[in-house]
């Protein structure tokens, strides 16, 4: 079993090692940069932002002198050989400083008749993608996940990270706590009473529910709860804090996350009831005479919860992270946000952490949902011995 | 009292509430303007009293930055321009700057050297001395290549600002601002730079605590640490929660700031913003653009808690001058009256944006004496005449003109606007390409493109902002116009200190771009918001700047003309004193 788990846990690291590098590798496909905004920075001000996080590196002049002339300008696309910058040394002789591979220039800094030591600054030149990668991984493999941009280096992924991963944990804890409860008795209710009308009833709730899907119901319970009626206040999540403004504030999200997953639970719970129900167990127990709620808690429960089980892991993971639309609509501080502003604001570190973060947390369930079947379920115990 | 409250036009509007994100829209297709229940009418609206606390809560995006050096968002700068304070602040309303920090100024004849005498007995809000060291300081290290701010270019005008920011001079004792006494400022300019006076209220221009940096190096800016000299301190900082500031009782004027606390409720929804004024949770509804779908509704309902004013950007397209058959001026100048943009802004966008004839938006008449140039409005017989000029009546044998824009309804509809008059007037076929925002920001800086979305916002408020957009060398000159009589008139007016002659040079520069068109102008933006109408103070002003110091509950007597129907407007205090030195004097 240790060897097993140890086995899984290898795969799993090597697994994220991939997922970053395709993040990575996306990323950088994607076009524009973290800096493009509606107004473009000027070269110098770009470069000294690009420069702090690694994205572009300074030329240093060869030799120490007066700039001549730099034939060359910001943006430009440079093959290896060209010339970028003609330096005259203080000895009279010009010298040029040449491209050693092809470059994009980001800034030219070397104004004609500036005075220059050698090796200071006179072109700033974006570092290759293939440069940032190898950085990176150096440092994920210290398990640093570097800083974010939009902060300009103030804070790190981590951080970020940190603070609004608990945020999301309890709302995801919470709605699944609930979706459990709700769910498994609906579920329990429905497949006890088949084929009348709660049974009809809870399903069409059920199904409406799910194909609602958070996108529809988290505006219409807010638009009700919050706007019409202002029975709940929204906005301004604390983890952890549970006097009753907070806990309030906490009401709308978690109902409105946990009854989508409620309804899914429900329809799981009520298929493993009706399954388990038929076969023959049921029947011998009920046939010694024990009574109907009997059968139902002790027997036949256990059964029906299996598929809620198997259910359990990946439901985990996604209800944590998956609720980007519902941390919008009720403005609750987690890590949804990320998922979609970091892609879209170019913000490298932070695109890899929200991924890395993500798979972690399916990787981690998933695993945990195989351990507990192989501890259930003899059938799928793994002989590697 | 029922004032004309609108009523609904479609009997499910009270469930329709729609919601829009940056990456996934929802927006379905409506069949009736959706309308928003109405929760007051005008009266009720009016006659809400001020509450008895002195708290303003109003919503916000989540601001990246606390420390000056930094700020570079509209989100932290509304923010922070109460927390730290320049020479000059911004007016209560439209009027020049006021003074802050500083009492008055002196400006020697040729515009490039301006001394600036600070108040006596100034302190940071940890009680320690301000002196107009910690200017020289904070201009230093905004221009630090190192700090990488994003807005160090507003310092560019100070000597030796830009090689400092290069990296291309190290030593920041070159930098042209000097202290030659506690209480005195010595600037020196690149070149005569008549908005100097607006620019020093920016938040690169405030003074930063040498004495907290100097011992708490990057950190400091944070909640516990940030000692700032506005009218309020940071108190509370939870990023994406809230932020809270209370008032700083050092402050010279502290007496006059009527507001204990402001707090800032973070959200990333535009409709929480709006929602959440609508519950009354918040007294302005905050940073927030209101929601694209409420404002026809919003505006029909001449509600008295909603406000537009202008503002200093311009909406327009970036015709590329050296891409047939746009290369041709009579073309570009074809298309320009074939567009109805009057139409356009009535019945497509229902808005109130003043429609665009030319560069610079008229809003410069009272601060600098400048009316704005009007273009040529719509005007098809002549578009027709001038393209047929140009060699393709009816514009026949014209290949397809590709316009690009970014990803966004609003973009779109102008796009298609743009595409049908074209169409119709010209018989000139438009191909639209729409992409996001990076994709399209490439291939304007590329110059890849025909017709290309663009807007600029002033970066100061002076119409020569609007007008360096295309200079031959400015980054933002998409349309490629390089034109060296344009350039020259450009450098006069940065040259020029008389206001009248100055005035004159900013006119030829716009008739220049009306008649060589390197772009198209479509309108000049709008701000709407939402406001209790019980805040006073919070007033129109056209960079969209409102110091909440001026904020403030209206009385008993102002509340009672309120609910009348008057409109109570506090207006614009005298603006900063400055002496013009004659030649020779320092």
């Amino acid at each position: 079993m240790l060897r097993f788990v140890a086995h899984r846990l290898v795969q799993g690291v090597l697994t994220l090692w991939v997922i970053a590098s395709l993040a990575f590798a996306l990323m950088r496909l994607a076009p524009g940069g973290p800096f493009d905004k509606e107004k473009p920075l000027p070269p110098a001000v770009a470069a000294n932002l690009k420069r702090t996080f690694g994205l572009a590196a300074d030329l240093g002049s060869p030799v120490a002198g007066v700039v001549v002339a730099c034939p060359t300008q910001a943006g430009a696309s440079v093959a290896a050989g060209a010339t970028l910058c003609t330096v005259r040394a203080l000895d009279g002789a010009p010298v040029v400083l040449r491209a050693d591979r092809p470059m994009t220039i980001v800034a030219v800094i070397g104004e004609a008749g500036r005075r220059v030591q050698v090796g200071e600054a006179v072109i700033v030149r974006e570092t290759s993608a293939w440069e940032q990668y190898v950085a990176s991984v150096g440092s994920w493999l210290r398990l640093d996940l570097g800083v974010t941009y939009a902060s300009e280096g103030e804070r790190t992924v981590m951080e970020v990270l940190g603070k609004a991963f608990p945020v999301s944990l309890e709302l995801g804890l919470l709605a699944l706590a609930l979706a459990l409860t709700l769910g498994l008795s609906a579920g329990l209710v429905a497949g006890l009473h088949r084929n009348t009308w709660i049974d009809h009833g809870l399903m069409v709730l059920a199904l409406a529910a799910v194909s609602l899907s958070s996108l529809v119901l988290a505006p219409l319970l807010l638009a009700l709860f919050g706007v019409t009626l202002q029975w709940l206040p929204w906005g301004g999540w604390e983890a952890g804090r549970w006097d009753w403004s907070h806990a309030r504030i906490k009401v709308l999200p978690v109902v409105t996350l946990g009854l989508v997953y409620a309804a899914y639970f429900a329809r799981l719970a009520r298929a493993g009831l009706l399954d388990v129900l038929s076969q023959d167990f049921i029947r011998t127990a009920r046939a010694k005479g024990l009574s109907e709620w009997r059968v139902v808690t002790v027997h036949a429960s256990r059964g029906a919860l299996l598929p809620v089980v198997s259910f359990l892991g990946p439901a985990l993971a996604g209800i944590v992270t998956g609720s980007v639309v519902i941390e919008r609509v009720f403005a609750v501080p987690g890590v949804g946000e990320y998922f979609v502003n970091a892609a879209v604001n170019r913000d490298y570190p932070l695109v890899i952490g929200t991924v890395v973060l993500y798979s972690s947390l399916l990787i981690v369930c998933n695993l945990s949902v195989d351990v507990a079947y192989a501890a259930l379920d003899p059938r799928v115990r793994v002989h590697n011995d | 009292m029922n004032l004309a409250v609108p009523r609904p036009r479609c009997p499910a509007a009270h469930a329709r509430r729609r919601r829009r994100f940056a990456g996934l829209a929802l927006v379905g297709a409506a069949a009736c303007t959706p309308t928003p229940p109405t929760f007051a009418s005008h009266a009720a609206i009016l006659a809400e009293p001020p509450p008895a606390h002195r708290t303003l809560t109003y919503a916000g995006g989540n601001h990246e930055f606390l420390d000056p050096a930094r700020i570079a968002e509209s989100a932290g700068h509304h923010l922070m321009l109460n927390v730290f304070e320049g020479l000059y602040t911004y007016n209560r309303g439209d009027g020049p700057p006021v003074p802050a920090m500083a009492t008055h100024h002196e400006v020697s004849a040729d515009g490039l050297r301006y001394t600036f005498h600070l108040r006596p007995g100034l302190v940071w809000a940890d009680g320690v001395a301000l002196t107009a060291h910690d200017f020289v300081f904070g201009w230093r290290r905004v221009l630090l290549p190192a700090m990488a701010s994003r807005s160090a270019q507003l310092l560019w005008v100070v000597k030796n600002g830009k090689a400092l920011n290069e990296g291309a001079l190290t030593d920041v004792g070159q930098l042209g601002v000097r202290a030659s006494a506690d209480l005195t400022l010595d600037v020196t300019l690149e070149r005569p730079t008549a908005y100097f006076v607006h620019l020093v209220c920016e938040m690169p221009y405030v003074a930063q605590p040498r004495h907290v940096v100097a011992r708490l190096g990057a950190g400091w800016a944070l909640p516990g640490t940030l000692v700032g000299n506005g009218p309020y301190a940071l108190a509370e900082d939870e990023p994406r929660k809230r932020t809270v500031l209370v008032k700083n009782p050092r402050y010279f004027a502290a007496h006059d700031v009527f507001l204990e606390r402001i707090e800032l409720l973070a959200t990333e929804s535009e409709q929480t913003a709006y929602d959440w004024f609508e519950v009354g949770r918040t007294q302005w509804h905050g940073d927030w653009t209101l929601p694209m779908e409420k404002l026809p509704h919003l505006r029909a309902s001449g509600r008295p808690d909603f406000h537009t004013d202008p503002k200093l950007c311009s909406y327009y397209f970036s015709l590329r001058v050296d891409r047939p058959p746009l290369d041709d001026v009579r073309v570009r100048q074809a298309l320009n009256l074939a567009i109805d943009k009057e139409r356009l802004a009535l019945h497509v966008m229902k808005g109130n944006q003043p429609v665009a004839t030319n560069a610079v938006p008229d809003l410069f008449a009272k601060s600098h004496g400048y009316d704005a140039l009007r273009g040529p409005g719509f005007d098809p017989d002549a578009a027709r005449a001038l393209l047929a000029a140009a060699g393709h009546p009816r514009g026949i044998g014209l290949a397809p003109i590709e316009l690009v824009h970014n990803t966004g309804e609003g973009h779109r509809v102008i796009a298609e606007f743009v595409q049908r008059s074209l169409q119709e007037n010209l018989g000139i076929h438009v191909t639209l390409a729409n992409m996001e925002w990076g994709t399209l920001l490439k291939r304007l800086l590329r110059g890849d493109f025909s017709v290309g979305r663009s807007s600029w916002c002033a970066d100061y408020p002076d119409p020569l902002t609007f007008l360096e957009v295309f200079h031959s060398d400015a980054p933002s000159n998409y349309a490629g116009y390089k034109s060296k009589p344009y350039d020259a008139v450009l450098a006069a007016i940065g040259n020029e200190t008389d206001p009248v002659a100055r005035n004159g040079h900013i006119r030829r520069a716009e008739e220049m771009l009306v008649r060589d068109l390197p772009l198209l102008p479509m309108y000049h933006y709008t701000w709407s918001y939402l406001l209790k109408p019980f805040v006073l103070g919070y007033e129109r002003h056209m960079q969209d700047q409102h110091p909440l110091k001026y904020v403030r509950w209206a009385t008993p007597q102002e509340h009672a003309r309120l609910r009348n129907g008057e409109r109570v407007v506090l207006g614009p205090l005298p603006g900063a004193v400055g002496r013009v030195l004659p030649a020779g004097v320092r």
